[in-house]
């Protein structure tokens, strides 16, 4: 009866992957983060106050709105719903006056008095876009009071300047693919959460663990099994979190709210190939913890800890202290950058991949063989 | 066949197994019967390769089980006082699992997970999840499981905790069975009915130590007492007349 470690490892696989994809709890946590979590994020951008406004007309009330024709005019040129009396149906936030003298004061070229009225804090920013409509036409008559005087325009405006806006994305993309990246890290953290619980200390307090270890397979054997049941479910859910991402971005849901990527389908197996070594790492880590907690509810407590170290470093990495590259080889910086990258300009190679990949593999073949010692101490047998 | 030989093992200051030697033939039930704490469980752990002896040795089948675990052990099925099963999984997949984990060949995989469901008459416990079952029918899988394959040596760790009536009728029925087919039975044990029944040798186990061991008639003549229970008392050091 010949036993290798690769069999002996893969009848546990299959046991564990079988009774994961039957516990609700860990499928459910699997799929939450990643499909919840950009549509969560999408929501808030979506709520927050000021994104709406860029396109919505500001109410103003014109007090002496007769005695400025070609101003009103403008204003309602710039987007500007003018009213010139207070009605109820209209959320008014800012009241212009215009004094009775303004077309006297214009013709002999005289500065004209025009009040005002409204907060900063407000929401619609209404305040600020009067204030720049009116700019806007304070300039206009200007040049052409000059231009009257005998200046020639081109000495008015000596820079023809021409701008060509490559950023397709807006400010909102930046922090939707931070909030992104972010999401991602936590989808792999929570999808094997429960299940590393579950068949750590769950399966001692069960008391299957004992049953378990006296069976003629090694304790490493086991490790590996439960081990990459995790990290299988870790990438599942940065599949499904990665799918959701290019889901949004397909339908052009994102583009309508001014968010334009370069991830689609496409980039879901790059973002798994540069995640594995991550998901690895944490799956180990969640393994390691829950076999050195004493009970199913100590395991949840610490286990929940270690979703904290992407939360974290997904964090630091977003600090402008962070520019130091070797810094950014850092396993998880360095995912979070790459993923930053892989968001916002889509596919690319990163060089650093091999190197972290490889810090990230020593992880996590320190961390198994400190779990294999756990099971092997005889500590992890119920006390009689 | 288990050999033991002056196996000790400390927990801390603790002693609780202390220069134990036992021989457990094929073809024979030898019972452990000690109160709690007399180092029974530890023993059985020992063997099992959960735990390494601190002086001496176990062998199974003449393999070391402190050298060689995975061999050791591969002829051994273990029931473990509080055993677990896995409540998303069919009484079929359990069992099948601990076949495979044993070694059982692909081949021989279906028969033999059949023979032992057959065996503790599950049958119509074979595809229900063990997440709905009794404390009965929970423990018949769960022997299921250790006997599949018929490994050649068994310990059982009070296996008739939480049985019925007639799960009890049919353990004893099912370890007189492998008794005669020539396995090596190691069964600790409170219920003096079973070890009654069932024991070729009982050994008394106090305080981490072999006290006496021999047929329960012997049990009885060395205690001078009418009865395997008294015998068992008095072996054990507890003042039976302070009891009566």
């Amino acid at each position: 009866m010949s036993r290798s470690l690769l069999h002996d490892t893969a009848i546990i696989l299959g046991k564990e992957l079988r009774d994961a994809t039957r516990d609700k709890r860990s499928v459910f946590l699997t799929l939450f983060y990643g499909v919840f979590g950009p549509l969560i994020m999408l929501a808030s951008i979506y709520l927050q106050p000021g994104n709406d406004s860029v396109n919505k007309p500001v109410s103003v009330l014109v007090i002496g709105a007769r005695y400025a024709p070609n101003l009103v005019a403008h204003l309602v040129s710039e987007n500007i719903d003018v009213q010139q009396s207070k009605n109820a149906s209209h959320d008014i936030g800012v009241i212009l006056t215009i004094a009775a003298n303004y077309g006297q004061k214009i013709t002999s070229g005289e500065a004209v008095q025009i009040t005002l009225t409204g907060s900063r804090r407000d929401n619609d920013n209404a305040l600020n876009k009067v204030e720049g409509a009116l700019e806007n036409y304070e300039r206009t008559l200007a040049v052409q009071r000059l231009i009257l005087r005998g200046v020639p325009p081109v000495l008015l405006s000596p820079f023809a300047i021409e701008i060509h806006n490559t950023d397709e994305s807006s400010a909102f993309a930046i922090y939707f693919s931070q909030s992104v990246v972010f999401f991602f890290l936590v989808a792999c953290s929570s999808a094997g959460m429960s299940l590393a619980i579950d068949t750590t200390a769950g399966e001692r307090e069960r008391h299957s663990l004992e049953i378990l270890l006296a069976q003629p397979v090694s304790r490493l054997a086991i490790v590996l099994g439960k081990w990459l049941t995790i990290t299988i479910f870790g990438l599942a859910g940065i599949a499904t979190c990665g799918l959701t991402f290019a889901i949004l971005n397909a339908s052009g849901q994102l583009a309508q709210m001014g968010i334009g990527f370069g991830y689609g389908f496409a980039e879901v197996p790059v973002t798994l190939l540069y995640l594995v070594g991550f998901a690895s790492f944490l799956a180990a880590l969640q393994l390691l913890v829950g076999f050195a907690a004493r009970s199913f509810k100590e395991a949840q407590a610490y286990i929940g800890f270690t979703m904290i170290v992407p939360i974290l470093l997904s964090m630091l990495a977003n600090a402008s202290y962070f520019d130091k590259v070797w810094m950014k080889n850092l396993p998880v910086l360095f995912e979070v950058m790459t993923l930053k990258h892989l968001l916002t300009l889509g596919n690319f190679l990163n060089s650093a991949w091999p190197v972290t990949l490889m810090m990230e593999a020593i992880f996590t073949v320190i961390i198994l063989a400190i779990a294999t010692a756990r099971l092997n101490s005889g500590k992890m047998l119920p006390s009689d | 066949m288990i050999d033991i030989q002056a196996v000790s093992k400390s927990f801390g200051k603790t002693e609780a197994v202390k220069n134990v030697t036992l021989t457990v033939p094929d073809g024979a039930i030898t019972t452990l019967l000690g109160a709690n704490g007399s180092g029974k469980t530890t023993t059985l752990r020992m063997i099992a390769g959960l735990l390494k002896p601190d002086t001496g040795h176990i062998s199974i089948d003449d393999k070391r089980v402190s050298s060689n675990r995975a061999a050791a052990v591969s002829t051994l099925g273990f029931f473990p006082d509080r055993f677990g099963l896995y409540p998303r999984l069919t009484a079929r997949e359990q069992i099948t699992y601990a076949a495979r984990l044993r070694g059982v060949d692909e081949k021989h995989l279906h028969a033999a997970v059949g023979d032992a469901m057959e065996t503790l008459a599950i049958g119509a416990l074979a595809e229900r999840r063990a997440k709905g079952f009794s404390a009965g029918q929970r423990v018949k899988v769960a022997l299921a499981a250790t006997i599949v394959g018929r490994p050649k040596t068994m310990i059982f760790d009070e296996p008739t905790r939480a049985l019925d009536l007639y799960a009890v009728k049919l353990l004893r029925i099912v370890l007189k069975s492998l008794k005669k087919d020539g396995h090596a039975i190691l069964l600790a044990s409170h219920v003096m009915a079973d070890v009654e029944e069932l024991s070729d040798t009982v050994v008394v186990m106090a305080g981490g130590k072999i006290v006496a061991q021999g047929s329960c008639e012997d049990i009885r003549i060395e205690a001078q007492q009418p009865n395997l229970e008294d015998a068992f008392f008095a072996l054990s050091g507890f003042d039976l007349e302070a009891i009566k």
